[in-house]
């Protein structure tokens, strides 16, 4: 299979780098009302919340489409939105349960395309909090930090 | 097109409810940078000697540099500048968060309040729409209270800007809160807005800014990055830990702590509230304070069992584990994270706020007060109960609350004749970092432009032993020696400047200092080297030299500033056992400020070209700097008379 992006908010500290990296990458301007992914802040608790796109198997945002303008790509296996097809009526916004796909001023929609297989967000993550890897090391790494936590209680 | 700068002036008449935009000048920019550089700017020109400071005259500015919200890993900072009502001089104070790139998102760099609302009112911009709406629901609520409250009617995805009821009952310390953790807490900048009746600045911003360079910029970003990194640098990973809770241990092996109210500089019970405890008790992660910082030195803290179960917060800063905690006498760290809470909630500045408790507890010691004048209560040293209730009085300003929220070296004068010795500061505002061993630290705070300040020539080559690096930009290793006075004159002069450059450009000083404390050379990055950041940012070709004069102009415009008020040499000075009473311990053991602030004032006026006998910039200074009307000014107020 191929890398996927995941987020870990444990390790998150909020600082936005990625969001403004990823407005920087596809639109030359530092703005993260822009970006493809949001830090979603609760201040209150001092915790930041990375939500990105979830390239899903069986995405809302493809199923969604009237005119077949969103497709998966088989290299990279991110959901992308076809600009040529796609008539920005929105209903790829409205199916999306993360509020993933995102809308500029313009009316236009977008939506993380992972670069090309190099996100741009993932590159200024310091944290860790943002990973580009194979599912399987990802998950691998989480079960290590799980077992490490059990393996000092007994 | 502006690239780094949004390009826009917000202007807010709260007496005639009047919004106004106006295009930020391309002069100001090349000469005053933005941020603090601008925000003195606007000050010189629109209050002038006569304006007080709780007048609706006076004028709340607040700014955002160039730098701010790009793809630099530089963080990002507000700058507050205000006539101080603490002082009575020039204020300016300067916070982390999130919201300083929201308003350039929105599309300003800088808001000027003046006027005063007729009842309380919040502002709120919404890019282009901006809208003075009535805050009578949010006042009398404390800081975290009113940004839930923001937050839950406008969305998440606002930034707040508030006051607390230290603001509401115009204590003259009284704080600005930014993302409710981030304190602008100098001079009494939340006093102010608490005059003009301004409850909170909320902000939304969906613009973008844009760079003059994005490929060049693109690559200094990468290469500053990967200096900052903690993954990468052990010295940038153990400032990532600790961040300024490192200094507890390092400073009660130098001695400049303040312990009960300066009466000694290493804390004996230092284990109870080390760096280690905290970190391993109570903190839960590292955050980033602003916008685009790989530091993350912020530590969010919970407290999870005991009287102050549930409680949980950001930070706190080493000066607050001073000032409410080492200063008074406290080795409670649960208490000291509480009060953490408390002054934020509250909108008090956590420094003048220790200074205050610390006064009395010293003249309870010498029997110099009774419980005749403490409303009958018993000022016993780390008695934390008493402290929290003089936080609550002083905030609210009742009993001796009131005397204390007038400020520190106010109440002395008030409490007794003799108390005043037992506040250490200068030009009326207290600091709590003892300076008698550290000439670089006397120098520094005698000469800061809003008082006793240990931010105002912001240095660590001195306190972390840096010979090498004094050597490398000084051309001497003296100013790496802690205890040496030669040549503290260049290296304030030197950190004064960073400081303005700093605080104009919008970026954080910690992460400007890790920089140039690199061990490895080749990677430190110096005050210099900030003018080809500054071009890929704005396209406004500027050379090391130019982007120095540019700091240099904003030091004397704040010099000037308080030339027109009367300041002078005599004012550039120390008052308390700082200068007269021998540091009891630790490097500088023996030491007194007295002995050596003369002659490192001398040598510093030398350094800026000022004149020795006054102090002040002279007129030919003035005019070197492009600051020909700001000479004239002084002229015709008789200044130089």
């Amino acid at each position: 299979m191929n890398k996927i992006l995941v987020s870990d908010y444990a390790k998150c500290s909020g600082c936005k780098s990625c969001e403004i990296a990823c407005s920087f990458h596809h639109f030359g301007e530092c703005n993260p009302s822009l970006a493809r992914l949001t830090v979603v802040a609760f201040n209150e608790r001092g915790l930041f919340v990375p939500e990105i796109c979830r390239q899903c198997r069986n995405p809302w945002c493809v199923n969604a489409c009237p005119v077949d303008a969103i497709v998966k790509d088989a290299e990279t296996g991110a959901v992308v939105i076809i600009a040529e097809l796609c008539t920005d009526c929105r209903a790829c916004a409205d199916a999306c349960p993360f509020g993933m796909i995102k809308v500029n001023p313009s009316g236009n929609v977008f939506k993380c395309d992972l670069c090309q297989g190099e996100p741009a967000c993932v590159k200024v993550c310091t944290t860790g909090a943002l990973k580009y890897a194979k599912p399987a090391d990802i998950y691998f790494e989480r079960a290590v930090i799980s077992a490490s936590k059990s393996g000092g209680a007994i | 097109m502006s690239y780094g700068w949004a390009g826009r002036i917000l202007r807010v008449d709260l007496t005639k409810s009047k919004i106004t935009r106006q295009a930020l000048p391309l002069e100001w920019r090349t000469k005053f940078l933005g941020g603090s550089g601008i925000n003195d700017w606007i000050l010189w020109n629109e209050v002038g000697p006569e304006v007080e400071p709780l007048s609706p005259e006076n004028r709340l500015i607040f700014g955002v540099g160039p730098l701010a919200g790009t793809i630099l890993p530089l963080g990002s900072r507000t700058h507050v500048t205000t006539r101080s009502p603490l002082t009575g001089i020039f204020g300016d104070t300067n916070a982390g968060g999130f919201w300083n790139c929201m308003l350039k998102y929105a599309g300003y760099d800088h808001i000027v309040i003046h006027g005063r609302a007729e009842s309380p009112v919040y502002l709120l911009i919404d890019d282009d729409e901006v809208v003075i709406k009535d805050a009578s629901k949010l006042w009398g609520h404390d800081v975290y209270e009113t940004d839930s409250i923001l937050k839950k009617e406008l969305g998440r995805n606002v930034c707040v800007a508030a006051i607390g009821q230290a603001g509401e009952n115009m204590v003259r310390f009284a704080t600005i809160m930014f993302d409710r953790y981030r304190a602008a807490a100098k001079a009494g900048a939340g006093c102010v807005m608490g005059a003009k009746n301004l409850k909170a600045v909320v902000v939304r911003g969906s613009k973008g800014i844009r760079v003059a360079k994005p490929k060049v910029l693109f690559h200094i970003a990468e290469e500053l990055r990967n200096s900052l990194d903690p993954n990468v640098s052990q010295g940038i990973a153990a400032f990532s830990r600790y961040g300024t809770t490192s200094l507890l241990s390092l400073y009660n092996v130098l001695g400049c702590h303040s312990v009960r109210n300066y009466q000694d500089v290493i804390f004996d019970k230092m284990e109870d509230i080390s760096a280690d405890k905290l970190l391993e008790k109570y903190v839960v992660r590292n955050i980033s304070c602003s916008v685009n910082c790989p530091l993350n030195c912020c530590h969010w803290w919970e407290i999870k069992d005991g009287p102050y179960a549930g409680e949980a917060g950001a930070k706190p800063e080493y000066i607050v584990i001073n000032s409410m905690g080492i200063h008074l006498g406290v080795n409670n760290l649960e208490a000291i994270l509480h009060f953490q809470n408390l002054v934020n909630r509250y909108g008090l500045d956590s420094t003048e706020t220790g200074t205050g408790i610390g006064l009395l507890m010293e003249l309870w010691q010498r029997g110099i007060i009774t419980e005749n004048d403490t409303d009958g209560v018993s000022y016993e040293w780390g008695d934390v109960n008493v402290i929290e209730d003089t936080v609550k009085k002083v905030a609210f300003r009742r009993g001796i609350g009131s005397l204390l929220a007038d400020g520190t070296v106010a109440a002395a004068r008030k409490l007794a004749t003799e108390a005043e010795k037992y506040v250490c500061h200068s030009k009326g505002m207290t600091e709590v970092e003892d300076v008698r061993g550290f000439p670089h630290w006397a120098l520094a705070y005698s000469i800061s432009t809003r008082g006793a300040d240990h931010l105002k020539a912001h240095g660590q080559i001195d306190k972390q032993r840096r010979e090498d690096v004094s050597q490398r930009i000084f051309g001497v290793p003296d100013v790496g020696i802690p205890t040496s006075t030669r040549y503290k004159g260049k290296g304030v002069k030197y950190h004064e400047d960073l400081a303005a450059m700093v605080n104009s450009l919008g970026i954080c000083a910690f992460n400007v200092l890790s920089l140039s404390l690199k061990k490895n050379p080749k990677r430190a990055v110096h005050m210099p080297d900030y003018a080809s950041i500054f071009s890929a940012v704005t396209g406004i070709k500027m050379s090391p030299e130019e982007l120095m004069k540019c700091a240099e102009r904003i030091v004397c415009l704040e010099k000037a500033y308080n030339a027109q008020l009367g300041l002078s040499r005599k004012d550039d000075t120390l008052h308390g056992r700082w200068m007269d009473e021998p540091c009891p311990s630790g490097l500088g053991k023996g030491m007194r400020c007295a002995d050596y602030l003369d002659e490192c004032l001398d040598e510093y006026y030398q350094e800026r070209g000022f004149d020795t006998r006054t102090g002040l910039p002279k007129i030919e200074k003035l005019r070197e700097l492009d600051l020909d009307s700001v000479g004239e000014r002084l002229t015709k107020l008789g200044v130089y008379t």
